[in-house]
């Protein structure tokens, strides 16, 4: 009688039916390790019913109040009237925690999982703080009642979703652009270098050309109705009356209109711009919510130029720091900063991943851009060509080593927990 | 009747192994007869010699594993279960239970779990004050604790220097500290390595000033080898401590024992290392035009390379082939007056080549007679003689050359018929047939042209003089003929341009 299956062996695999939540800037993805994309993909950016507390406690007990505070998922795209969309995400950390537990606890409600029959595993940036590390495992271990977790860093999960154990990880969030160099499936922290011209400063680019040409950015929640006008007429709809729809969330529609336009328009040129090759970008039309439609030559190929030379892109009013470094700068210079022996290594194994890096021709790109700076060494970038593997490059890792026989050794037990205490697991690095 | 085995002669096919699982089945089957009953006559036999040892071209049998067909599937089979089952991992030290499903039931109590094994740990003993006395470690630059912490890093992160190194943060670490225990507390250590450091540079400066003479560069290398803080050591400098350390312990087998680890003597080749970091960042700074220079350069040598082992090659073998002794077996082909004359013209050829070909000719045949005297001779003797013969030779050779310079006058010589040939070909020919002839259709023009005024094809009497005339006229001829060809189609020219001009 056997006692495994045949099969796992093969390739090391033992599934103990770990969840895995992999907590992004705009993001959060949910699923069961073992599978290869995320059972659930949540939106980050939560909202915060601020003045229904004092009506809800009125008729419901505390319980619910505290439940329905936070509007998750589906509901946070709703124009609720008074409602503070949450950002609970700063510089790809988590910073507000209450949020983010809601999103777990929703996100895993979602999935009808019994958190304490699976073990967690919990993925986070490599410059996440050591308080943020304690808060990860505490709630956990002491609300979710997990019977073990682990923090994985986000970039070693990209490395071994690009079934790699030596790489340099190009990560484009929609907050923090970061590359990290991974040997062995640790993280080197002293070479590694983020930035914050990732998505969400493209989204701002764009948004500073549309402006700039006069258009109307009318979210699709407000139009009322619309009526079909000719390419580049005036556009003609209605507006529909929402009573206290707040800013917050009146920009995060606003910012999904930027993110459609990103995807479906922006494309990174394969070399360095310049007047003359985005004076020959060919033209494409986006319709916008109101209906108006217009082309996009040169300002597909500028706006998405800004990742690269973001010095040569400032906002007005605002003065870009001279250490600001453009996507290939950055994984240049970690290249440089790390050590000589593994520099090979690193080049030949370039892996991109995140949302951020689909904008078109992006990873082309910066194949050029190092093979240009490092004549020395070869190059190759790995980037998946699938878009969910890439935008949840991060999950799929964790999915694989959550469901790995010789990970579960790692992971933290909650009798660790209790018994050695969390200052004690976070300060012995036990998560490398 | 052809059997099987013919078939593969014919087919050169190998012949069937009897452990080969094809023949495995006919064979049960023509055994099956003998063995069960008498020996087969009549038809039977001669049936089974048709059948021979031909394999049927559908094997039906009921073996599973050589059947070309799946198995029906067994309905009425239990099936065997895959159960939720929880497992201890015997790499974990705190019991943590998790479950996977299992085939077939429950994993018994003390069963290892598989992937236990791949549990490896490189752990090396702890380093205690003792020791590292007794060991004599005490390094400037370094302290118990620094190397503990080392030691610490270098078990955690398995040796993979570059983490290790990018996980070095000893001035900022107190973890380690903290866990040996002390009281002292880690300022105190920090303080500590700080001074000792101090004094190494200042013992730094000290030697600068002594070699004021040595470059910049090694001045700086010297920094580098000493560094001001704890958090900027090099890998080598890293490197260089553990293997010191692993040296010093492995000097103690039976005290020291390192988990996963083979202590040995090793001596870290420092400088060495240092140096091909430096290259090998050289390397990788080069620009792309020198990659490609240094491309075209290696492709380049590579071909000169080939070039010159070819060159060599041939070389050898054109040696070979002048080394070699004439395959001169027998007299026999000297004996006709052809081969008497091949072998003087041959050795007029070398003789010519020489140079100085009265001296070695006469030379030539005395020598033997000295080799013999001057074995018997003294060495005064000998060169006495020597001088004697060279003497005589030159007497003789001076009379030769008189004799012959004085024999005949360029008249004489036409008189007589006698002429001197730079090379001759061996054998009987006829002057005429030596005549040069030009390409088949010049030729033929000449001929034609001489028969015009009246001149044979080959001269009627082939005399040298004659001979000599008669190829001069020829070549003449067919410079004429050129020239004629040339000024008529000249001609054409000039006239088809004439017309062309009338037209115009």
């Amino acid at each position: 009688m056997t006692t495994t299956a045949p099969a796992p062996q093969v390739y090391g695999g033992d599934e103990v039916a770990t969840l895995v939540i992999d907590t992004g800037s705009s993001y959060t993805r949910v699923g069961y390790a073992g599978e290869d994309t995320p059972k659930l993909v949540v939106s980050t950016e939560c909202g915060l019913m601020a003045d229904e507390d004092v009506e809800m406690e009125d008729d419901t007990s505390n319980t619910t109040k505290k439940l329905n505070k936070y509007k998750v998922g589906d509901s946070a795209n709703l124009p609720l009237p008074n409602m503070e969309v949450l950002h609970p995400l700063t510089d790809g950390i988590v910073a507000d925690w209450d949020a983010v537990q809601n999103i777990w606890e929703y996100s895993l409600a979602r999935l009808n999982a019994d958190t304490k029959t699976h073990p967690l595993m919990l993925t986070e940036p490599c410059w996440n703080t050591q308080a943020n590390k304690l808060k990860a495992l505490e709630i956990a271990f002491e609300s979710l009642e997990v019977p073990a977790s682990y923090l994985v860093k986000d970039a070693v999960a990209s490395a071994f979703a690009a079934g790699k154990g030596n790489a340099l990880v190009l990560d484009v969030g929609s907050e923090v652009a970061s590359v990290t160099p991974v040997i062995d499936g640790l993280v080197l922290y002293k070479p590694a270098r983020r930035s914050q011209y990732a998505g969400d400063y493209l989204d701002r680019q764009i948004k500073k050309v549309l402006v700039s040409r006069g258009i109307d950015l009318t979210p699709r929640f407000e139009i009322k109705n619309k009526k079909a006008v000719e390419m580049g007429e005036p556009p003609v709809f209605t507006k529909r009356e929402l009573p206290n729809v707040t800013h917050s969330f009146t920009d995060l529609q606003v910012s999904r209109i930027l993110s459609e336009f990103k995807d479906s328009m922006c494309q990174v040129n394969d070399v360095p711009l310049t007047p003359e090759i985005s004076g020959e970008a060919a033209d494409r039309v986006f319709e916008f919510p109101t209906g108006y439609s217009t082309t996009f030559g040169a300002d597909r190929l500028s706006t998405s130029e800004s990742l690269f030379k973001p010095s040569e892109y400032p906002f007005d009013g605002e003065t870009v720091p001279d250490t600001a470094r453009g996507l290939s700068e950055m994984v240049v210079d970690t290249i440089n900063a790390s050590n000589v022996d593994v520099r090979a290594h690193l080049a030949n194994n370039i892996v991109i991943t995140g949302g951020g890096s689909l904008v078109q021709g992006l990873s082309d790109r910066v194949s050029k851009d190092v093979t240009q700076a490092l004549s020395g060494l070869k190059v190759r970038v790995a980037a998946a060509s699938n878009q969910e593997e890439r935008r949840h490059g991060a999950w799929i890792g964790g999915s694989v080593l959550g469901s790995l026989g010789s990970f579960h050794q790692l992971w933290v037990s909650k009798q660790e927990w209790q018994e050695k205490g969390g200052d004690y697991l976070v300060e012995k690095k036990r998560f490398k | 009747m052809a059997s099987s085995s013919d078939v593969r002669d014919v087919l050169d096919l190998p012949d069937l192994e009897p452990n080969d699982k094809l023949t495995q089945q006919p064979k049960r089957q023509k055994l099956a007869a003998p063995v069960g009953g008498k020996r087969m006559d009549g038809m039977q036999r001669e049936l089974f010699a048709l059948m021979g040892e031909n394999t049927p071209s559908v094997s039906v049998t009921k073996d599973s594993h050589t059947s070309l067909f799946k198995d029906k599937p067994q309905w009425q089979a239990k099936l065997t279960p895959w159960m939720w089952t929880p497992f201890q991992n015997q790499a974990r030290e705190d019991g943590l239970i998790l479950s996977h499903w299992v085939r077939g039931g429950e994993l018994t109590q003390g069963d290892q779990y598989p992937f236990a094994a791949l549990n490896t740990q490189i752990s090396f003993p702890e380093l205690t004050q003792e020791d590292y006395d007794g060991l004599k470690l005490a390094t400037p630059g370094w302290t118990l604790e620094e190397t503990r912490y080392l030691m610490h890093l270098c078990s955690e992160f398995d040796l993979r220097w570059p983490v290790i190194h990018d996980r070095w943060e000893w001035q900022t670490d107190q973890d380690v500290t903290m866990a040996t225990g002390e009281t002292k507390g880690a300022e105190g250590t920090e303080s500590k390595v700080k001074e000792e450091d101090k004094d190494v540079e200042m013992a730094d400066v000290k030697e600068e000033k002594e070699n004021k003479d040595e470059s910049n560069k090694e001045k700086s290398e010297k920094k580098e080898s000493a560094p001001p803080d704890g958090t900027a050591r090099t890998v080598e400098d890293l490197k260089e401590r553990f293997y010191n350390v692993v040296s010093a312990m492995s000097k103690h087998p039976e005290k020291y024992t390192a988990e996963g680890y083979n202590m040995t003597t090793v001596k870290f080749p420092r400088d060495m290392e240092i140096k091909r970091k430096q290259y090998l960042e050289r390397l990788l700074a080069r620009s792309p035009a020198e990659i490609a220079e240094e491309e075209a350069l290696i492709l380049k040598s590579r071909k000169l390379e080939l070039s010159a082992t070819k060159m060599l090659q041939e070389r050898q073998e054109l040696l070979k082939l002048l080394d070699a002794p004439q395959p001169t077996s027998s007299v026999a082909q000297f004996q006709t007056s052809q081969g008497l004359a091949h072998l003087t013209s041959t050795l007029n050829d070398k003789s010519k080549k020489g140079g100085k070909p009265t001296k070695e000719g006469s030379v030539g045949p005395q020598a033997p007679d000295r080799g013999g005297s001057v074995e018997k001779t003294t060495k005064k003797e000998d060169t006495k003689e020597a001088k004697k013969a060279t003497k005589e030779d030159k007497k003789a050779a001076t009379t030769i050359a008189a004799a012959i310079s004085k024999k005949l006058t360029t008249k004489e010589e036409a008189a007589y018929g006698i002429s001197y040939h730079d090379k001759l070909t061996p054998g009987v020919y006829l002057r005429s047939s030596k005549v040069t002839t030009f390409k088949p259709t010049i030729q033929t023009k000449i001929v034609a042209a001489l028969q015009d005024i009246g001149i044979p094809p080959k001269p009627v009497m082939p005399t040298a003089k004659v001979c000599a005339k008669f190829e001069s006229i020829q070549h003449s001829m067919s410079v004429l003929l050129e020239t004629k060809r040339a000024a008529d189609k000249l001609e054409t020219e000039i006239r088809l341009l004439r017309g062309q001009k009338g037209q115009l």
